[in-house]
This record gives structure tokens, sequence and C-alpha cells, in this order.
């Protein structure tokens, strides 16, 4: 997906410049805080306005990516949803995790820009965001397939009695069991599906619709 | 087990109207679970002309299950492999209904002649093929409709007989088309050689 194309692995770190400098940096201004109040206030201080500010972030992160989303969405015409919801997701990761490596940035002592970089690479491909889109992408794409039902769920839909009135259609033709091809005698068991009210007989729909609860015809899901 | 009531029914339904639709289903051996399918070439395609056998197999939980086809015919489709024949459609994987029957299978495999889906191939070279030469792709399809599905066993008899009316023994009319895989004109200008 293009949308993931994030800087490259060019500057990849070594495991040891990341490692000695991993430690999550929490408070930022915790000095000045120090200051008037007793160190565990100032922490949990310090934590609530991490909180709300990473809470913030992501809020911001996940309407930018929203809305560009639609937009990729609308152009290409191929899910406007879909697009959406992907734009969303990857914005508000992406500021989350721009927003952790800038303090990190900030509390580290390297300063240099290749060091910053290197830590921007890594960590937004750390979180492993392309596979997250990516399994994101599949679940959209799959056609949905109908899980079976129950063997009580099934029982639960109205069996019906094949009378004189209901083995004919409006032409007064004959109908038969779309399943096994067999017109319906009278006095054989059918079960008709909610909604559609297609019929078929009672044996050969119980079979399908426990390894697949849509209607043969129709394909209507049940659940 | 299969349901061979439905299958003799499709048999019988299918055959029926062979005229109109082209389609054609008859059992490959005493065992009604293999099966032979043969549909025409779509006409404006470059499949025209041709006619496609596809193997079909018929699995123990048929018509709960997919049947299993494959062209036996060799095509150049970016959805059916060059190689093996595998044809790549939903509606013979997941997306198969009991309402399906083999000769509305086979009309969606005609279907999908007429329509390729280079998107999602079976046929990767054929898929890139369609996507970056289209003309090339054309003109290879129609090669191999001419190649391999014009010289079928169907019109044999008919070969044979005509080329008995010109004169020629019967014998020697069929071993000789055999040589020449079946085209008659060759067949012809090979027997006023001999």
């Amino acid at each position: 997906m293009e949308i993931c194309a994030y800087p490259n692995f060019l500057f990849l770190p070594s495991a040891s410049s990341i490692s000695s400098s991993f430690s999550f940096p929490i408070g930022i201004s915790a000095e000045k805080v120090i200051k008037f109040c007793s160190p565990g206030v100032s922490k949990v201080i310090s934590n609530l306005f991490f909180a709300i500010f990473d809470f913030f972030l992501i809020v911001v992160g996940a309407t930018i990516g929203a809305m560009t989303g639609a937009l990729i969405g609308l152009k290409t015409q191929r899910g406007f949803i879909r697009w959406t919801l992907i734009g969303a997701i990857n914005g508000s990761v992406f500021f989350f995790e721009v927003f952790k490596t800038l303090l990190a940035l900030w509390h580290s002592d390297d300063g240099e820009i290749e060091f910053f970089l290197s830590l921007v690479s890594y960590q937004l491909l750390s979180i492993d965001v392309v596979d997250q889109m990516g399994a994101i992408e599949r679940t959209f794409e799959e056609v949905p397939r109908a899980k079976g039902l129950s063997r009580r769920r099934v029982d639960e839909i109205p069996k019906i009695k094949i009378t004189g009135k209901n083995a004919l259609d409006a032409s007064g033709e004959g109908i038969s069991c779309s399943i096994c091809l067999q017109d319906f005698q009278l006095g054989e068991m059918g079960r008709s599906l909610p909604y559609c009210r297609h019929m078929f007989h009672l044996c050969c729909i119980d079979k399908w619709l426990l390894v697949h609860g849509s209607c043969p015809l129709c394909r209507r899901i049940l659940t | 087990m299969v349901d061979f009531a439905r299958v003799q029914k499709e048999l019988q339904e299918c055959n029926r109207d062979v005229e109109v639709s082209g389609i054609k289903v008859s059992p490959k051996a005493d065992k009604l679970t293999h099966l032979i399918g043969t549909i025409p070439g779509p006409l404006g395609t470059p499949y025209e002309g041709g006619t496609f056998e596809i193997d079909i197999q018929l699995p123990d939980g048929y018509p709960f299950e997919p049947p299993r086809m494959q062209f036996s015919t060799k095509v150049w489709h970016p959805n059916i492999s060059s190689q093996s024949g595998a044809i790549c459609l939903d509606i013979l994987k997941d997306q198969w209904s009991p309402a399906l029957t083999l000769k509305t299978a086979l009309l969606s495999v005609q279907a999908l002649l007429s329509a390729p889906q280079p998107d999602d191939p079976q046929d990767a070279v054929v898929a890139q093929q369609y996507l970056r030469e289209y003309q090339t792709f054309v003109s290879t399809a129609r090669y191999w409709t001419e190649a391999f599905a014009k010289t079928s066993s169907l019109g044999v008899e008919e070969k044979v007989q005509k080329l008995v009316e010109m004169g020629f023994p019967e014998a020697l009319v069929r071993s000789t088309l055999e040589v020449v895989g079946g085209d008659e004109n060759l067949a012809l200008e090979k027997l006023c050689t001999v």
C-alpha cells in the first residue's frame, strides 16, 4: 500500500544505539513542576499532561488521516469508508510515533540529525504499520463468507409442510427444490428462509445451513 | 455421497437445450463423478470459433461442495493456467452455492473467457501480457484457439465421411487425419500426394 511508504531503511540504527535511548521519556517539564510540588504529585500531573497531549495528537492525526483517506477513496472510487478508516488509523499512529520520537530526541544527549532520522524511521517501521495496514486491507477486500449456523439456530427457521398451494408457482407450475432439483411432493417437509422466503427441502437446506449460513439462491446471509 | 439423482437431472436438462447454449456435459466414464463439459468460445473474443473441453470431477459433497473443473483444452487466458488448465473463478471456490449447476458454472466459465480479470490472475505471465501488450495477448490467445481448440475430436467422423466420399479408403483417411492432427485440409493434401 502506497500510503505506508515511510522513510526508508537507509537510516536504520544499530541495535545498541536504540536500546540506550529507548527508555520511554516521561516528564518533559518535570523539573519546573518539582520546584512547586512534591515528587509524587508532580509525577501524576506530568503523566496526566502527557496522556492528554497524546490523546490530542492521536485525534488530530486521525482527523487529518481520515480526511486524506476519504479524498483518496473518492478519487480512486475504491471504497470511501475503507480509505477513510485506513487514513484515520495511519494518521493517529503516525502522529503518536512522531511525538514519541521527538520526546526521545529531547531527552537524549546525542542530538545529531542523523540519529534523529534513524530514530524516526526505526520507530515507524518497528510498529509494523505496514503489517497492520495489510491486515485491514485483507479484511476489507474479502468477499463476505457466511459461517455455518448452529443446529439450534437452523431449527428455529420455520418448517413448512408442502401442500397443493405452496408447491405451485404463480403460473400454476410445480416448483422444485433448487438444491436437489426434484419437484416438491405433497406432504414433504420444507423450510422457507426468513426475509427472502426461498423454499427448499428440509434435509437439503439444513445440510447447507450447517456449513454455510446463507440462502443458496439470493446469498442473503442468515445470522 | 454425490447426489446422483441430481446429476442425472442436470445432464438431462443441460443436454436438452444444447442447441441454444452450446454447452454440453457428458459422463467421461460409467461413473457419474467424472464428466466432460464443452463450451464454445464466446463470439467477439480471441476464443471465437474454438470448442473448449473442461474436465469436471464431482467431490463426495456435491452439490454442497463445488465441482472441480479445469480446462483440458489449452487456453491462453489470465485466469486460466496455461500449463495445467486450472481455473481461477470464485464460484468454483468459496462463492459456490448448491443452487448453481454444472451448466450455470460452465456458463460462468464461458463468461470468464469474455471478461478476463487480470488483477486476480491464475497465470501471471498471461496477465502481465494482457496488461502490458494487449495486442500480443490477443494474437497469442487467437493462435492457441486455432492450434488447440479447433482440432477437437467432435467433427472427426464428419471429416472422415467427407474424405471417404471423395474416394479415399477409410482406413487411410483415418490414419492420415491422425498424422496431421485432425486438420482436414492438410489430410487432403497428404492423401493427394500419396
